[in-house]
């Protein structure tokens, strides 16, 4: 066997367990799901029946004022959100990377689960009994509205998600970070570089990779997010917050309106999967 | 961890992918299912009250009754992703009364016809409790439970305000005017007290008095698939007009808590005025706060008018015992043990005959809080509203929801109403032939 | 020179600020529900407003919430939880890693395909498939098990993806010159690569542990019966037909919180800085 096919035959073997997985638990049931987009549900007489529509679901998106709003509110709420996120992990970790004490406090956000969390901050920033707006009180700054306001109901989502979200890329950062080995450090130091050089100029082009990595997972995940909507807005008020993966989960578990909601959703994947493509070109890394 | 061996690389490989294999491999022999049990799919708050029930039915039938119980929330989409992978391990499972048509025309539930007479119909349940449960003239599911709701009111910010305490008759009911004003009296931002708030605040369940009362009707049309012009008449506007001024003009009721917070607040003495449900007495007996009851408040040129109507419970439409399924129905259903037992212990408002004519004969229940019962008992027998019947209730239900939270947060009621009906009106669509 | 000095502690001054006011922002939820968990359900809103020192103490407290979800079954929930969330790590680390590392280090026919495939299967949200799941788990006759809990969630493209940008950082003639030492690639993986990367087993680790302990809607569907629950779900039930047991949810939060939190302060020695720099000068 040549060490070409001994290759081959390695990465066979090792990849084999997790796409026999992947395949069974994740691929077969997506692309039973997307099938489902080409049906709807109707009345036919007496009672319901699933009959093939073709890409009528998808007509009637594209028809739909609420779809594009959707639309516009998810985009608009990763635009903001995943640079946000990632900006102030990257500056937290460059900051914490060896203050093992700080840092052990801004995770714990981590212990706390989504939905629960999206619960407390409801009861934090409720516009007339919360504790936000007493404090604000304190300081002398007027009570805001938060989420019953048009305006601002997006961006206390964003604080939600933040909030969590922080803590954890904080940490992928910082193991980056960590792996960065000193003597980087030390020879540039030699050279002369300060603070802020080294961080420009070592720091972050060797967190290249790993950034890249939280950039693609932060974006997957943030684009489907919808606990707090779920909880708390109910995509309101006035849709401010209706992002498309909630209008889907609604059309799907609520309405049983399947095709539209699968229709959403591969609305959805296409989006993240040119967004991720992006991301990958543009970080880029050769091997060494 | 340094070992040489070539034939340790190959056999850690060949363990990896038994593992792997294994764990797909192992039959779970699912339940050996026995020919003498149920499966009954319910909210998590009844295992506690029917268990004994349970036991009673196992001991005279010898069949057994197997629990998968759920939490509100989840429960109603839970039944949805059973239903759509055609359980078949389900016998019998809690209905919303308002949720029946969507059910039938779904095929969700077995017909019940001939399973009860029409005498022991007349005879068990008056007919607003039971007529909901049928749809295009069959019955699909008989109500286990009812609910009613009624004024509640703190004694002590009363008095503190000088006001004099609503009358608990019927005949003497306040206005929504009455409300207002002494609504107005009480609230106190600065101690973080309001004055007057609904219980399910943006739910149709609990607003649709409002519009009734007005005379705007349950805002859909008599073949329940349309509602064009129906979410927008006078009634309607009219009552959402006045929704729309407790937050936004008269400021005597709190933007943000939703149903599962205010009630609390009720009972942590921090709102004056409060419609809300029966079941809220235990909790706030328990929480110590000073109240009483009155009947649910009317506009003054319309109708008085309450809301009503709880679970039901239906045969599951894939059940493959279907006979036994009905034997326990009708027992829960029908014998007044059950209903009952489930008023006396846990504050739950009966539908049928017998535990009403119970509640009129008991003495408890012509004291305060208990009072409310009795008031209930007449409402449901006088004021009560049915629920929009309609296949698209859930849609109906939702997009209104969604509607009642944008006027509690200020938006225009008309327009918001007129947004509501072309959504609507688009998800009914698919339910017209 | 005084200036500067002055502007350096302007500078630190500023920055302990912008901390400070983070850890607020960051303990602010935590604060509250460890202290209102403790407090009788109906005065759990009384003191949100005005803002006093009530707000922050529990007058009058009780351990009755602790109690109570113990005796509903929680502590059966966590056991769950912890089981299933440590075999999917355990597990999935070496799945995941196997995969991330042929990914990162090997060239072969059909690998920018499956690559692909992998990224696209954590891109597609898992309510878009969470029913025809559902169907399959039942057909398997996995349904209300610990299998339903582990094997869907073992195979993680997150997990595969963190990992093959890890190893693309450990240096390729590391792996070349043992492999013209006669190494099998089965060796080079698990005796050169996995123990060089500490930090990433962590990261992979947090990863998986964390999809577990949050996971609700999946076993929700998949195992919801009293022996099988998992956290998330357990702490749904603390509710009545109308309302939520507010404390006893809270108390169930902080206990939830408490494992996890634990576990990553106890893992945060493994983040050693340069380990792998001295690896690599083996």
């Amino acid at each position: 066997m040549t060490e070409r096919q001994a290759r081959y035959r390695a990465a066979y073997l090792f990849i084999c367990p997790i796409i026999a997985l992947l395949v069974i638990f994740r691929l077969y049931p997506v692309a039973s799901a997307f099938w489902e987009s080409l049906y709807q549900l109707q009345f036919q007489g007496r009672v319901m029946e699933k009959i093939y529509v073709g890409l009528r679901n998808f007509q009637d998106l594209w028809g739909e004022p609420i779809f594009w709003k959707s639309l516009w509110v998810t985009l608009k709420f990763n635009l903001i959100v995943n640079p946000l996120q990632i900006g102030l992990a990257l500056i937290l970790a460059l900051l914490l990377n060896l203050h093992k004490n700080v840092r052990t406090i801004y995770m714990l956000p981590l212990g706390v689960s989504l939905p629960i969390a999206s619960i407390i901050w409801r009861i934090i920033l409720d516009p007339n009994q919360g504790i936000a707006n007493g404090l604000l009180k304190l300081v002398g700054i007027t009570p805001q509205p938060f989420f019953t306001s048009a305006d601002q109901a997006l961006w206390s989502v964003i604080i939600i998600a933040t909030w969590k979200g922080l803590a954890f890329w904080m940490i992928f950062l910082v193991a980056g970070l960590q792996n960065i080995p000193s003597t980087c450090y030390e020879a540039a130091r030699i050279d002369g570089a300060n603070l802020w050089q080294e961080v420009v100029h070592i720091s972050i082009p060797l967190l290249r990779r790993i950034i890249l990595f939280v950039l693609v997972v932060d974006t997957s995940v943030n684009f489907v997010l919808f606990a707090p909507m779920y909880i708390i807005t109910r995509g309101g008020p006035t849709f401010s917050t209706n992002v498309l993966m909630y209008e889907a989960y609604r059309s799907g578990f609520t309405y049983q309106d399947w095709g539209r909601a699968m229709a959403i959703a591969i609305i959805l994947l296409v989006i993240v999967l040119v967004i991720v493509g992006i991301q990958f070109k543009a970080f880029q890394t050769r091997e060494y | 961890m340094k070992v040489g061996l070539v034939k340790l690389k190959d056999l850690k490989q060949v363990a990896l992918v038994v593992l792997v294999l294994g764990l797909l491999a192992i039959p779970l022999a699912a339940y050996a299912e026995k020919p003498t049990s149920i499966k009954f799919v319910i909210g998590n708050w009844a295992p506690p009250v029917l268990q004994s029930f349970f036991e009673k039915f196992e001991k005279e039938t010898g069949i057994k009754v197997e629990v998968d119980d759920y939490e509100f929330r989840n429960l109603l989409d839970i039944i949805e992703v059973r239903q759509k992978a055609k359980d078949e391990t389900v016998d019998l499972f809690f209905v919303d009364a308002p949720l029946v048509p969507s059910y039938a025309v779904r095929g969700f539930m077995k017909a019940l016809d001939g399973d009860f007479t029409e005498q022991e119909i007349g005879a068990t349940w008056p007919e607003a409790a039971v007529g909901v449960g049928y749809w295009d003239g069959t019955l699909w599911a008989p109500p286990i439970n009812n609910s009613s709701q009624v004024l509640f009111y703190n004694k002590e910010l009363f008095k503190e305000a000088g006001l004099a305490y609503p009358s608990v008759e019927v005949e003497k009911r306040w206005t929504w005017k009455q409300v207002v004003e002494a609504a107005k009296k009480i609230v106190d931002p600065d101690r973080g007290i309001w004055g007057f708030s609904f219980d399910q605040v943006n739910r149709y369940y609990q607003l649709q008095a409002l519009p009734e009362s007005a005379g705007g009707g349950s805002g859909v049309g008599k073949d329940g698939l349309s509602v064009k012009g129906y979410l927008t008449n006078d009634g309607w506007i009219k009552a959402f007009t006045f929704y729309h001024d407790l937050y936004e003009r008269w400021k005597v009721s709190p933007r943000g808590p939703g149903p599962v917070e205010l009630p609390p607040m009720f009972g942590a003495g921090k709102i004056g005025l409060f419609v809300g449900g029966l079941w809220n007495i235990p909790d706030f007996v328990e929480a110590g706060v000073d109240f009483a009851v009155a009947p649910h408040p009317y506009f003054a040129d319309g109708v008085p008018a309450t809301p009503a109507n709880s679970w039901h419970i239906g045969v599951w439409s894939h059940s493959q015992k279907p006979e036994a399924a009905v034997e326990l129905l009708r027992y829960l259903t029908m014998d007044p043990e059950v209903s009952i037992y489930w008023l006396e212990k846990h504050g739950q408002f009966p539908s049928d005959y017998a535990a009403l004519d119970y509640i009129m004969e008991e003495p408890d229940y012509a004291e305060q809080p208990w009072i409310a019962y009795r008031i209930a008992a007449y409402e449901a027998a006088h004021t009560a509203v049915i629920r929009a019947r309609t296949p698209a209730f859930l849609e109906f239900e939702e997009i209104l929801l969604d509607t009642f939270e944008d006027i509690r947060n200020g938006a225009d009621p008309k327009a918001s109403l007129q947004i509501a009906e072309s959504r609507i009106e688009r998800a009914m669509a698919r339910y017209q032939f | 020179m005084n200036i500067g000095r002055s502007k350096k502690t302007l500078l630190r001054a500023s920055w302990w600020l912008a901390i400070l006011f983070g850890l607020i922002f960051t303990i602010l939820p935590f604060v509250w529900i460890l202290v209102s968990s403790p407090r009788p359900n109906y005065i759990i809103f009384r003191y949100t407003t005005p803002l006093s020192w009530r707000t922050f103490t529990p007058v009058p407290a009780t351990w009755q919430p602790y109690i109570a979800i113990f005796q509903k079954g929680y502590g059966r929930a966590l056991v769950n939880t912890t089981f299933v969330a440590l075999t999917t790590v355990l597990c999935g680390i070496v799945i995941n890693s196997m995969a991330g590392f042929v990914f990162a280090k090997l060239e072969f026919p059909a690998k920018t395909f499956l690559f692909v495939l992998v990224i696209l299967t954590f891109l597609v949200p898992f309510e878009a498939t969470a029913i025809p799941l559902f169907i399959l788990i039942r057909r398997i006759g996995w349904y209300d098990s610990y299998h339903a809990l582990i094997v869907p969630g073992l195979a993680n493209g997150i997990v595969v993806l963190m990992y093959r940008q890890f190893f693309l950082g450990i240096p390729t003639a590391l792996m070349e010159s043992a492999r013209v030492d006669g190494a099998s690639w089965w060796r080079i993986y698990w005796d050169i690569f996995l123990p060089m990367s500490k930090p990433a087993h962590i990261c992979a680790a947090l990863i998986i542990f964390f999809f577990q302990w949050e996971s609700f809607l999946w076993p929700l569907m998949a195992a919801p019966g009293e022996k099988y629950r998992v956290i998330q779900v357990a702490i749904t039930y603390l509710s009545t037909e109308y309302g939520l047991l507010w404390n006893e949810q809270f108390a169930a939060a902080v206990v939830a919180a408490s494992i996890p939190l634990v576990l990553i302060f106890r893992f945060q020695k493994y983040y050693v800085r340069g380990m792998s720099g001295t690896e690599i000068k083996g």
